[in-house]
């Protein structure tokens, strides 16, 4: 059994490859297709002119010929160099590494609101189909799905800090004036748990509300929406009809149900969660939080090419990463799926 | 023979489908029955005839489209129709149990065989898991699976149709029902198998003394299987009567038409008839008083305005219900 899901595992890593090289290829295109020359952008002081300039982009390689180019930074990415921000001055891949886990705190934060929300809503217009609060539920998935992230950030940030002065200013993951607790998970909410730091604590989990709150109206819709469709399926069938028959107990029937419903929510969370890495990009510019998404955006602004082929490396082996989760996941909650195929 | 207070009941039976584009659909009209203790039943009608609707309505089943609009089902005495959901839940699996058609899809699909026969019997009475556990083992056994203690950690899916319906069977034993509710148990199985199903579940119902209610659309296999046979059309009981006595002496015209419908040793194609026309639309505003109306060769405008009348055999065990019989 072990020695087939490592192999299973392996085996995975391995299909992502192809894809990790895709991305690398479309990045690095794309990016240097952009109208804009970083070079230009750095030697933008006023004492700078065209010689300068030109010296700058010779230093930076970006005079050598593309296929040259990609080359090198190809050569850079298998020893694990993902080569230096023109806007931080540090190596990427450091960047990216300490941003990572502010992102997935993020991420995780609003699925977990999402998921406590949304599913009990879900399942409870599943079991009433056609009801008054099924239609309630549909209408709020499709005003929720109707409003973009940035809008609902906003629109908290106006409401609950500047008007009713609930909540701590939105800039960033803990009061500055606090020092961070040691890293053990990267998640500062949970590292300073660990730290016995309630003080830090209570900012990191007092500054993670709006934010995952924004990032979880995003992911509400889709959550309550696709509970709703995998226990509809599931209520339907029959062998919930048999297990009625039987005089099994409503909540064991309910039980049930949720079991079959498991292996496509399992789905549709590692789906949802993906997708959310994406959407965190506005999230985290709107909060100024120190994560992956801001990081990128600052580079794209800038043409800093490292740091947005980084950003789309990370998240496209996160990608990977949460897929494969999801496979393994589906195999534990469903036997008929082949654990390692 | 002691005349046995029946265990089952249902009188007048009639029960209406809400259709989506307005309207109903009578799908049941005046239905009456009676199953002894330790009887065999079969109810037989074409598909559409409502002879499965009539198996989820003793079980109160019925999606929420349906409703029924009059009539009463007693089991041993008590009134099903007024039972509260709390003890519709104790009825159901201990008093009155159900074999579904399609056993690949009637099982739990990712929960262990053995652990949801557990889950039946813990529903019922058991308490401790060990010993439901166990007990469960020892139903496997009983319905014939082999190696039991290492099948019971199967799931559905590694299981053979056969199999399965063995183990719906066990399902549907487990809590030692008094009727056992067989609604086209062998449909989709090969003939083999279906000759083994219906082997276990008579022999199950005569070692545990239960009365079995055989819902089929085949006159044959109820002829062979059981001690008496109603006939539904369209939602209307035609004919009941003792099996021998219904395949030679039948009385409505229906009946009539199905037998000379159903293929047996010896007949040719030449004296096998289809039956003229189609059961009648049941949502229509202008069903005639006797359902078979349309498609009976002895019609008169009687039956079209008057409810088939009732006739019963001096004994009454043979009851038919038209107004030209046979």
């Amino acid at each position: 059994m072990n020695a087939s899901l490592i192999s299973f595992v392996l085996r995975r890593v391995l299909t992502v490859l192809p894809v990790l090289v895709g991305a690398t290829v479309f990045t690095f295109v794309v990016m240097r297709l952009l109208p804009a020359d970083p070079a230009a952008f750095l030697a933008s002081g006023p004492g700078m002119g065209a010689a300068d300039i030109a010296a700058l982009r010779a230093k930076l390689g970006l005079d050598r010929s593309l296929p040259v180019q990609f080359g090198l930074y190809a050569w850079q990415l298998l020893h694990g160099d993902f080569g230096h921000s023109f806007v931080t001055g540090n190596p990427v891949a450091l960047d990216l590494l300490q941003r990572l886990p502010a992102s997935l705190e993020l991420a995780c934060g609003g699925l977990l609101i999402a998921a406590v929300i949304g599913m009990p809503l879900g399942i409870a217009a599943a079991l009433r189909p056609g009801s008054l609060f099924d239609t309630a539920c549909r209408a709020l998935a499709v005003l929720g799905g109707a409003l973009p992230g940035f809008v609902i950030g906003v629109f908290l940030i106006y409401l609950c800090y500047f008007k009713l002065s609930w909540a701590p200013e939105p800039t960033g993951q803990i009061d500055a004036a606090l020092s961070a607790p040691r890293i053990v998970t990267g998640f500062l909410v949970i590292d300073s748990l660990l730290a016995g730091n309630m003080t830090a604590f209570a900012s990191a989990l007092g500054r993670m509300v709006l934010p995952s709150l924004t990032m979880a109206l995003f992911a509400l819709a889709p959550v309550m929406r696709m509970t709703r469709a995998a226990m509809v399926t599931a209520l339907a069938s029959d062998y919930i009809r048999s297990s009625r028959a039987l005089g099994l107990p409503n909540r064991l029937v309910l039980r049930y149900a949720l079991e079959n419903a498991g292996a496509p929510l399992i789905t549709m969370f590692g789906l949802i969660f993906s997708y959310m890495l994406g959407a965190n990009v506005v999230v985290e510019k709107v909060f100024a939080w120190p994560g992956i998404g801001a990081y990128a955006l600052d580079g794209l602004q800038a043409a800093d090419y490292s740091a947005v082929q980084g950003f789309i490396l990370v998240v496209a082996a996160v990608f990977a990463a949460v897929n494969l989760l999801v496979d393994l996941l589906c195999g534990w909650a469903d036997p008929r799926i082949p654990r390692a195929a | 023979m002691p005349v046995l207070a029946p265990l089952l009941t249902v009188r007048r039976l009639s029960l209406a489908f809400a259709l989506p584009q307005g309207g109903r659909a009578s799908v049941l009209d005046g239905l009456s029955l009676d199953i002894a203790p330790q009887e065999a039943l079969a109810l037989v009608g074409e598909s559409g005839s409502g002879k499965s609707v009539f198996a989820l309505a003793l079980l109160r089943l019925l999606d929420r489209h349906a409703e029924i609009t009059d009539g009463e089902i007693r089991i041993e005495g008590e009134d099903l129709l007024h039972a509260s959901d709390k003890r519709m839940q104790d009825l159901r699996g201990k008093t009155l149990a159900i074999i579904f058609q399609n056993p690949a899809s009637s099982l739990n699909p990712i929960r262990r065989i053995g652990r949801q026969i557990a889950d039946v019997l813990l529903a019922h009475g058991e308490r401790s898991a060990d010993a439901a556990r166990r007990r469960a083992v020892q139903m496997l056994a009983r319905v014939g699976i082999q190696d039991a203690a290492r099948r019971a950690n199967a799931y559905p899916f590694e299981l053979s149709g056969g199999m399965k319906q063995r183990v719906m069977i066990a399902l549907a034993l487990a809590a030692s029902p008094r009727l056992l509710i067989a609604d086209e148990a062998t449909t989709g199985l090969d003939v083999t198998t279906q000759a083994m199903v219906m082997d276990l579940i008579h022999e199950q119902a005569r070692a545990n003394n239960m009365a079995t209610l055989l819902i089929t659309h085949d006159l044959a296999l109820a002829a062979e299987r059981c001690d008496r046979i109603a006939v539904i059309h369209a939602g209307q009981l035609v004919e009941s009567a003792p099996a021998a006595r219904l395949l030679t002496a039948a009385r409505h015209p229906y009946t009539r038409a199905l037998l000379t419908a159903t293929p047996h040793a010896g007949s040719t194609l030449a004296n096998l008839r289809a039956i003229p026309g189609q059961a009648p639309d049941t949502a229509a505003a202008d069903l005639p008083a006797c359902r078979y109306y349309a498609r009976c060769d002895r019609r008169t405008e009687l039956c079209k305005s008057l409810p088939p009348m009732q006739t019963a055999s001096s004994n009454g065990a043979h009851v038919v219900a038209c107004h030209h019989p046979l």
